[in-house]
């Protein structure tokens, strides 16, 4: 479980574990000249050896600014990085040892792809004989072996995402930087890519940070996911724990489009949910634990609710996803000024009034999150 | 009834005007004979120098005098003079460009520096400044530079310059040539690499294509060049002009036939280099 303790941890003081963490990065900062408030604002986290960290969020939340702060083609305002217990923080990206691989893939177009391969190699002055053995095993490892002598521009868009994972990969980088991996990507080719892409990742065995804007990727190729908004890192967890446990509203939306809903304790064995929803505390998941003294919340997804005829909450239906077997619904609750997300069978319509009740156990109740921990 | 019946049908009102348009007819011999008509009118003159270079005396007319190639030969050695102080001063002006113009294109696409916009505008001004009125400020201000021809180089950098900044420029400040620097950062190249083997390869094209430029005007400027010159050196323009000026019209004709020779290269360069640059492009 995350909590806001488990993020302050990372971002300020780093554990004894994190001394040798392959990325070590605490209280990043960077201002733009002229912006009125930092792109990103005392963010820290810990990539371990081997470990996948997917930064996510919505566009201008600082990802990417945070990524290329690792790589060094951006100034720190503040903080510190540390890269294989290695402190970092004012080193040029030549001497970073980094593998980077931007939106782009950025292949040299005048060059082979053996020669863009082997581009860091000669670039640090390896000798031939090893650096031919080196480019070999790189486009082995990426499986691209038989394009070596193509040209770039005889490529296709996963085959230049597997050479310039395999140009970062010959260099023996301390931690793999990839820039939204699949963004350029026809969406049907993405799907297929992003499986083909995590495996590339475990056989590489390498500490990466990947930048992303889509959740979907994050949960596939990540074992763990920082989100991050408005330059500040709300959550930093497993998919798993981030998914059964957001840390607010935001990151239920953004991760599980899902919602954080306040509500109170009604005193007698129910919580009332958003001033219109009463749930017998006996349903929900997490009751056992939580304190009723204090402020409630109550965390669900759009699989928690299942409509039922005798369901407590009706649903006013405003508009329809069609997802095949399934639609997502989003609508509002008679009386609440909510907007919940749901998914239910693929005859509901717009406008529909739909009565749901909680699936037993899905929906989770919890003591509300204090400020620190939705930062 | 009957009557109305038979009619032919006549277009409804409903029926969109341009339904009703005949197709337009082409007419290729139009536009071809207006491109002959522009290529009639340049070469022209180019052919009456022809024909007065090889006219014995031009005051009898064409061919007065009949055909001789005296006057071709005889100004070979005054466009030999001209030819070598032209490509002096134009290989000088295309280095000090190079030299100065790059860091400056360069800052121009990447920074931010105070004073930069006022440094820009001051690099292109120029251009929008008479040749004449130019010559005349740098004698007035640096004589003592003329006897030595730099003053005649400063003036081709300061007018050429702006040819340099204009098409390296927008070159440098491409997202993708970033990219590509950043990315041969990141794998280990130190800034002399990267120029080298990713930012020089993606601007060569348009470095060329200025190069070839600034040659070209630095080799047929007259205006600025006539004021600021060593006259014991003149450029090959300035001879051009002294032989139409002060000398036989024929003399004058042989050496812009000369002078002709000597530009068709560069033209065709410029023309090869203008449809490598498409290429790439594509």
């Amino acid at each position: 479980m995350t909590t806001a303790v488990n993020v302050e941890q990372s971002s300020r003081t780093g554990g004894a574990a994190d001394q040798h963490a392959a990325v070590r990065a605490v209280g990043l900062t960077r201002r733009y000249p002229g912006a009125a408030r930092p792109a990103v604002s005392d963010v820290g986290f810990t990539v371990g050896q081997g470990e996948v960290l997917a930064l996510v969020g919505p566009s201008g939340c600082g990802k990417s600014t945070t990524l290329r702060m690792i790589a060094g083609l951006e100034p720190l305002d503040g903080g510190t990085l540390h890269l294989d217990g290695v402190d970092a923080t004012g080193t040029r990206p030549e001497h970073r040892r980094i593998g980077w691989v931007p939106q782009s893939y950025g292949l040299f177009p005048h060059m082979s792809v053996a020669d863009n391969v082997g581009y860091g190699l000669r670039a640090r002055r390896v000798p031939a004989d090893q650096r031919r053995t080196a480019v070999q095993e790189a486009l082995r490892l990426a499986r691209v072996t038989e394009l070596a002598d193509r040209s770039p521009s005889q490529l296709s868009g996963g085959q230049r995402q597997r050479v310039a994972l395999a140009r970062a990969l010959a260099t023996d980088p301390r931690v793999l930087l990839l820039d939204e991996p699949l963004a350029a990507l026809d969406p049907q080719l993405r799907d297929e890519l992003r499986a083909e892409l995590a495996e590339l990742l475990r056989t590489a065995g390498r500490a990466t940070v990947l930048v992303t804007h889509d959740q979907h990727e994050a949960l596939a190729l990540a074992d763990r996911i920082a989100i991050l908004r408005d330059g500040r890192l709300v959550q930093c967890a497993t998919p798993a724990e981030i998914w059964q446990d957001p840390a607010d509203d935001f990151v239920a939306a953004f991760i599980a489009r899902g919602n954080v809903l306040p509500a109170e304790s009604a005193g007698d064995g129910s919580v009332l949910v958003a001033d219109v929803w009463r749930l017998p505390l006996r349903e929900l998941g997490g009751a056992d634990t939580v304190r009723l003294d204090r402020e409630l919340e109550v965390v669900l997804r759009p699989r928690d609710l299942v409509a039922d005829e005798h369901g407590e909450l009706t649903l006013m239906v405003r508009q329809c996803e069609y997802l095949g077997d399934v639609v997502r619904v989003h609508g509002e609750p008679f009386g609440g000024d909510v907007r919940l997300s749901v998914e239910l069978p693929s005859s509901t319509a717009i406008s529909d009034r739909i009565t749901l009740r909680p699936s037993p156990g899905k929906v989770t109740v919890r003591n509300k999150r204090t400020a620190g921990g939705n930062r | 009834m009957t009557l109305i019946a038979q009619r032919p049908a006549s277009p409804g009102p409903a029926e969109p005007a341009a339904a009703r348009r005949r197709p337009r007819r082409e007419r290729p011999w139009l536009t071809a004979g207006a491109a002959w008509l522009a290529v009639g009118l340049a070469v022209a003159p180019i052919l009456v120098t022809l024909l007065a270079a090889l006219t014995d005396n031009w005051n009898d007319g064409p061919l007065g005098g009949g055909v001789t190639l005296r006057w071709v030969g005889e100004s070979f050695a005054e466009f030999t003079i001209g030819l070598s102080t032209s490509v002096e001063v134009a290989l000088y002006t295309l280095a000090i460009d190079l030299v100065i113009g790059l860091p400056l294109a360069w800052a121009f696409a990447r920074t931010r520096l105070p004073g930069l916009g006022v440094l820009r505008w001051l690099t292109g001004l120029p251009l929008a400044v008479p040749g004449i009125a130019v010559g005349l400020a740098l004698v007035a201000t640096y004589p003592q530079l003329q006897s030595s021809g730099m003053l005649l180089i400063a003036g081709h950098v300061v007018v050429t310059l702006p040819f340099l900044t204009a098409a390296v420029a927008p070159v440098l400040a491409d997202r993708d040539l970033v990219d590509l620097e950043h990315t041969a950062a990141t794998l280990g190249a130190r800034f002399g690499r990267r120029s080298l083997t990713v930012t020089l390869p993606h601007i060569r094209t348009s470095l060329l294509s200025a190069a070839l430029m600034i040659f070209t005007l630095s080799f047929g400027e007259f205006n600025l060049t006539y004021f600021i010159v060593n006259p014991a050196e003149p450029t090959l323009p300035v001879s051009l002009f002294g032989a139409f000026i002060y000398g036989q019209t024929s003399n004058a004709a042989a050496l812009t036939l000369w002078y002709c020779v000597a530009v068709v290269p560069i033209a065709v360069a410029l023309q090869l280099l203008g449809k490598l640059a498409v290429k790439r492009s594509k």
